[in-house]
């Protein structure tokens, strides 16, 4: 019902009776699901409600951050500090564990960042994030300024140490999600207009290289290539029509989760980090797999 | 008068609209490629005013010299601010997001007034959030005691209103409803009360039909001195093809003028002394029309 296979390797993965829990609803454009290992907790966004939540099994939902200013991507740095790709505050920040809002990038090279998307960090502390411009766009979505200054859509590195902003790509003109391998020499950045995937090398000094099609996302139904995340085995998630798309780490397609409502992230979860949460839409929607997902 | 009709620059390769005359300058809008640009009508140079622009169609100017612009692709009305950023105006309509904003003029006191319809084209993002109901003229008043701007709908009988412009004296404000192939494609006269609320309209013209179909009504327009309106319309599928009309404020036709290309899509008065005509054309094209023996407002 909610598990297509195309393959013996996803039967694997979950079983073909695993079911979708909606673990939270009412919401408009939720977006940037995190798992909290040390709470417990799920972190999300609701881009349009304007609100960061959380929710913990037993106790519910509850509101984090109200007004947000319309924050997407969410993750956890090595601190345990939450760090948001501020869409359309155009600006990339931290919540300090004083509950204070620190920006970690607001310009490149003096001019103002376009809309950061999705985030992810590195082992060694370093922020990575894509700067598509729609969130300058989309209705509701309004922040105080709507000009866009950068003529193209990067992927950026935040340096822990020194802070500083290096641009990695700007080779994915729709870049949305992004995740590493296992293994962190790989970076996938998905371009949500193309419909693929691509990978790059890691260099040592953070820098990306060796940028090459991983893989197209195919399908009819409503859904773009937009989160996306790895399991401990490399194989990669993201979303596309009709829900999540599972690819193995040499790009073959394995299956899908069929979710209710247009999926736009998803994050590992639960103590085990076998929970998917999806976040679609009005909802938050979980399920159960049999691997392991990359913990954060 | 014969009109001199001089092409400028050629095929710009996209929808042009919304030209506005705006210190000592032409704008005018690419819409789809989302670029407003500014052209010097002496020396012919074009550049950007301003670029990713969300299918801004129409233009006006601000008290402080900065711009609005009706931002088609975003359903909103943009303020281009004179340091170059790009901020956005009320957007809903007793609580509902209006549609896609065509056409905008701005009024001596201020206010804003623009046509707002349904598009082909969508929106980015999700489509989320419904149409209005209605395709009205809506008006933006900015209320000083509450600092803010506000949303009023101006027009309860339009169907599909495109182009706009003030008399003079902002007495009246004229609008061309409907362009398609059926229904109504008329230009309206509206009587503009103190407190900006519209009276009932006079028809000052209404396009026919003829063995071709129907005839593609006026799409935008603006004022001369005397009052007179001048309304781009028509086009070369059915009628007398794509013209330039100018009305007497009682909608007498004083004169007509063949635009040398298709679809037409806006009007400005501009150049020194506000004698030049500017017109755009849906296929890309920018005219300096000369000659016209009439000032712009």
């Amino acid at each position: 019902m909610y598990v297509e296979s195309a393959s013996k390797k996803f039967d694997e993965l979950i079983s073909k009776h695993a079911v979708l829990e909606r673990i939270s609803h009412g919401h408009i454009f939720t977006e940037g699901p995190v798992w909290n290992a040390r709470e417990g907790a799920l972190y999300w966004t609701d881009i349009i409600g304007d609100t960061i939540w959380k929710w913990t099994p037993d106790v519910g939902r509850e509101v984090v951050l109200n007004p947000s200013e319309h924050a997407n991507g969410m993750t956890f740095d090595r601190q345990g500090r939450l760090v948001v790709a501020g869409w359309t505050n155009r600006t990339v920040w931290r919540k300090e564990h004083d509950g204070s809002i620190k920006p970690l990038a607001t310009t490149y090279k003096g001019v103002k960042i376009n809309t950061p998307n999705d985030i992810v960090v590195k082992s060694d502390g370093a922020i990575y994030f894509t700067d598509p411009p729609g969130g300058m766009g989309i209705v509701e979505m309004e922040g105080e300024d709507l000009q866009q200054y950068l003529d193209y859509s990067g992927v950026y590195r935040i340096d822990q140490e020194t802070g500083e902003l290096m641009l990695v790509t700007q080779d994915v003109p729709g870049c949305n999600g992004l995740t590493f391998s296992p293994d962190e020499k790989t970076l996938y950045v998905n371009d949500t207009g193309a419909r693929h995937i691509k990978a790059f090398d890691v260099q040592s000094d953070g820098s990306l290289s060796n940028g090459r099609l991983f893989a197209d996302i195919h399908g009819v139904e409503p859904g773009n290539p937009d989160g996306m995340k790895v399991d401990v085995e490399g194989n990669v998630y993201c979303t596309g029509p009709a829900g999540v798309h599972v690819l193995d780490p040499a790009g073959n397609f394995l299956g899908r989760i069929l979710v209710p409502e247009h999926c736009a992230n998803m994050a590992w979860g639960d103590s085990d980090w076998k929970s998917m949460y999806m976040a679609a839409r009005g909802s938050v929607w979980r399920i159960r797999f049999n691997i392991q997902g990359m913990p954060v | 008068m014969s009109w001199t009709f001089e092409q400028i620059g050629g095929s710009f390769d996209d929808v042009l609209d919304g030209p506005l005359w705006h210190n000592g300058a032409l704008l005018f809008c690419k819409v789809i490629k989302s670029e407003i640009l500014h052209l010097n009508p002496d020396t012919g140079d074009i550049g950007y005013f301003r670029r990713y622009t969300q299918r801004t169609s129409g233009l006006a100017s601000a008290p402080d010299g900065s711009v609005y612009g009706a931002q088609s692709g975003s359903r909103r009305i943009a303020w281009f601010k004179n340091d170059g950023s790009t901020a956005v105006l009320s957007t809903k309509l007793g609580g509902t997001r209006h549609n896609h904003p065509h056409h905008i003029i701005t009024d001596k006191a201020g206010r804003i007034w623009f046509t707002d319809i349904y598009s082909e084209l969508r929106t980015r993002g999700p489509q989320i959030y419904p149409m209005l109901d209605h395709c009205s003229i809506l008006r933006i008043d900015f209320e000083t005691q509450k600092r803010e701007w506000h949303i009023k709908r101006a027009s309860f009988d339009t169907s599909e209103p495109r182009g706009l412009a003030m008399s003079p004296d902002n007495s009246v404000l004229y609008v061309s409803d409907g362009l398609k192939d059926s229904g109504i494609r008329e230009i309206r006269a509206y009587p503009v009360g103190s407190d900006g609320a519209l009276g009932p309209y006079r028809l000052l013209h209404s396009f026919g039909a003829d063995h071709n179909g129907a005839h593609r009504g006026g799409a935008g327009m603006c004022v001369d001195m005397n009052g007179n309106l001048v309304v781009v319309a028509g086009s070369k599928k059915a009628g007398p093809g794509p013209l330039a009309y100018v009305f007497s404020p009682t909608g007498q036709i004083i004169e007509t003028h063949s635009i040398p290309d298709d679809l037409p899509t806006g009007c400005s008065f501009g150049g020194a002394n506000n004698v030049l005509l500017f017109i755009t054309t849906e296929g890309g094209r920018l005219f300096k029309v000369k000659n016209t023996g009439r000032i712009g407002v």
